[in-house]
């Protein structure tokens, strides 16, 4: 625990932190008490399996997008960044390129959409809501243009089915990528200076460069990440569902941002983590698992989703009234 | 083959087939087989400005991001630059808005403008484009509306009965399941047109037999949403005697398999990767699927309207059911092209066949 209270010290809102994570889990347990109350099934370990896989692709994305919140900035490029990631490395399987080049390929591609991203933040000082959707638009038109809006045949290669559909000692393989992920991002945001750079510039840009440090640099290194998490996502929905197409994003351009606010991060940066994004992203696919099963209407679904989101925002931003 | 089943087709009208290379235009005489009306009430349709060929044609396209668009637009261009189709147009473009209404609209203006005799639409909206199109009429240019159809009387409107479909789908459910047991039911995007006739379609047949139970679940339409969806159902502790699902469904078929499930009975649409399943591991399946050939009958009946035949106001093209009986590689599914590919591309009662592998790769 060592490692949250230096995080206190940097991040300069402790009590805020701790207490948006702590009801975000408070959340998570019981709304799962809830589930398995009205179905017993919900408590099984097939049913838990099946959350933590499907889980794994919003809480991959949601490390990039829980910097990049941080910042104060937002990632709406993921939908196609992530898309356009998974057709490139498919059609470069078609054309028989190796799987691991394929995969470096589409990371890279990834990361360098997410770099471009950086551009608009840290260099024309263009709102990253406007920018990074434009971005997205963007890579809507290359993935368009690149397939001819026919996605490739491919026979998706073994490895990549692994990781978006494996199982390892009856543990799902996408949870075990979202697992190193998490570290990851625990890791950078509360062990590096980088990862303090990060609070830093959500909380006060202007006395972070003061205090001579690179803010382009820091948001470079938070949209990158952002973009390679989306590319990895994308992979792995290649091998989740066995193929390439180009919906395969629609689900996540809210949805991990979703995740990571009611995680406990603040929607205005400076304040939050990764470990709220955890529960965060479980709470998300719990929910939509729920509603999914559960038999009312599309409409009454959206309320019941929308009102939880609201009613998490304003129980935070009460919070963060009283510290002031 | 193509070429010989169109001959067939108007030779039978014709008596014979020496006539039409003497008159190419009489091709087009007898399509009564294909142009069937939606209903007894169905008017009839005849254009004032009917004039000679060639002519200019638009198609005006709404969304873009999904194949069955794409595979529809390639359609549109090998239909154009088939030799019998070739020598009635003079020009043919492809625009597409995306899926808004104002965008469209524009679009539809800037083709009056430019004096199109006829324009191909797929609208982003069945109402939205109304005013438009009976402004494109009164300036003399031909609307035929195809897939997302218009309401307005002043365009053609050809499409496939989607309640139909989602009846048929539940027929094929009853008889699987002897008309009892749970149905998991993957509807489309809820709010769409389509999605709601499907499902009062199959609804009509669900609720006469009090012994099936159905789970209803949303999948979009899209193969990663119903997996996962059909996933949480799964997990969620349901088990599951059949499935009757709107789309999305080699989705479907991945998640039974990923559970380690006996597949069971799934009537679905038309992706190439749901056959393909159903081909190797012989469960029982009923494929149905809107065709992207829709266009290339739509340029059809324009092409005709403007030589002067009357149609009737509201077309209905006919279902094209694969079966386990009579799924046949080549034919209704590939293998050249991805499990996303939808394998309707022709519309077999007019004779308009089209190449699967070429649909999936595209003309310039």
């Amino acid at each position: 625990m060592n490692n949250v209270s230096e995080s206190k010290r940097a991040v300069a809102l402790p009590s805020w932190l701790l207490q948006g994570v702590t009801i975000s889990y408070i959340l998570l347990v019981v709304l799962f008490a809830l589930a398995a109350a009205i179905n017993p099934h919900y408590a099984s370990w097939d049913n838990i399996r099946n959350l933590l896989q499907i889980g794994a692709f919003i809480g991959v994305i949601a490390v990039g997008q829980t910097l990049v919140i941080i910042t104060g900035q937002i990632d709406l490029s993921v939908p196609w960044n992530l898309t356009f990631s998974a057709i490139l490395m498919a059609t470069l399987i078609s054309h028989g390129t190796s799987t691991p080049v394929a995969i470096a390929a589409a990371l890279a591609s990834g990361t360098l959409v997410g770099m471009f991203n950086s551009i608009g933040t840290a260099i024309f000082r263009i709102h990253s809501l406007v920018w990074t959707l434009g971005t997205n638009a963007l890579m809507q038109g290359a993935t368009l243009v690149y397939t001819h809006a026919q996605p490739p045949k491919v026979d998706v290669p073994p490895f990549i089915r692994a990781l978006g559909a494996g199982n390892l000692w009856g543990i799902p393989v996408p949870l075990m990528v979202w697992i190193v992920a998490a570290i990851f991002a625990l890791v950078i945001l509360h062990q590096t200076r980088f990862g303090r750079y990060l609070y830093a510039i959500g909380n006060n840009e202007s006395a972070l460069f003061l205090s001579g440090v690179d803010s382009r640099k820091v948001y470079l290194g938070a949209y990158a990440i952002s973009g390679f998490c989306a590319a990895l996502a994308g992979i792995m929905l290649t091998g989740y569902s066995s193929q390439t197409y180009l919906g395969m994003g629609s689900d996540y351009l809210l949805v991990p941002v979703a995740a990571v606010i009611i995680g406990g991060t603040n929607i205005m940066g400076g304040s939050g983590g990764y470990l709220g994004s955890i529960s965060g992203a479980m709470i998300v696919v719990l929910l939509q698992s729920v509603l999914s099963t559960v038999q009312i209407q599309e409409a009454g679904k959206n309320i019941i989703f929308g009102s939880i989101i609201i009613v998490l925002l304003l129980l935070y931003g009460r919070e963060k009234l009283s510290t002031h | 083959m193509k070429r010989r089943d169109l001959l067939v087709q108007a030779a039978g009208g014709l008596g014979s087939a020496m006539l039409l290379g003497a008159l190419p235009s009489m091709a087009w005489a007898d399509n009564s087989a294909c142009y069937k009306a939606w209903s007894g009430s169905t008017k009839m349709f005849s254009w004032p400005h009917t004039k000679k060929p060639p002519y200019r044609i638009a198609l005006s396209n709404s969304y873009i991001g999904n194949e069955w668009r794409a595979e529809m637009a390639t359609i549109a261009k090998m239909y154009a630059n088939r030799p019998e189709v070739k020598k009635l147009i003079k020009d043919f473009k492809i625009s597409s808005a995306g899926n808004d209404v104002n965008a469209q609209i524009a679009q539809i203006n800037q083709m009056i403008l430019s004096g199109v005799d006829a324009i191909v639409l797929d609208a982003a909206s069945p109402t939205g484009l109304n005013s438009t199109i009976e402004r494109a009429a009164n300036a003399g240019v031909l609307v035929v509306s195809f897939d997302n159809v218009v309401t307005t009387d002043k365009a053609i409107t050809i499409n496939q009965d989607q309640f139909d479909m989602g009846k048929r789908w539940a027929d094929f459910v009853i008889k699987h399941t002897g008309g009892k047991g749970h149905v998991l039911v993957v509807r489309g995007v809820a709010g769409t047109f389509v999605d709601q006739q499907r499902y009062k379609g199959g609804k009509s047949v669900f609720d006469k037999h009090p012994d099936i139970k159905t789970t209803e679940v949303y999948g979009n339409w899209d193969n990663g949403t119903a997996q996962k969806v059909t996933a949480n159902a799964i997990a969620s502790g349901a088990k599951f005697d059949a499935v009757w699902s709107e789309g999305g469904d080699s989705g479907v078929v991945n998640a039974f398999k990923q559970h380690g499930l006996k597949m069971p009975p799934i009537a679905g649409e038309a992706e190439n990767g749901f056959r393909l399943a159903a081909a190797k591991d012989g469960f029982p399946m009923m494929s149905i699927g809107q065709s992207a050939g829709l266009v290339a009958l739509s340029m059809k009946v324009a092409l005709s309207v403007l030589q002067g035949e009357k149609v009737p106001q509201s077309i209905q093209s006919p279902l094209n059911i694969v079966t386990n009986d009579n799924l046949e590689k080549g034919k209704n599914y590939f293998t050249g092209v991805p499990d996303s590919f939808f394998d309707g591309v022709s519309v077999p009662d007019c004779g308009l066949h089209f190449d699967a592998k070429q649909v999936y790769h595209g003309i310039d």
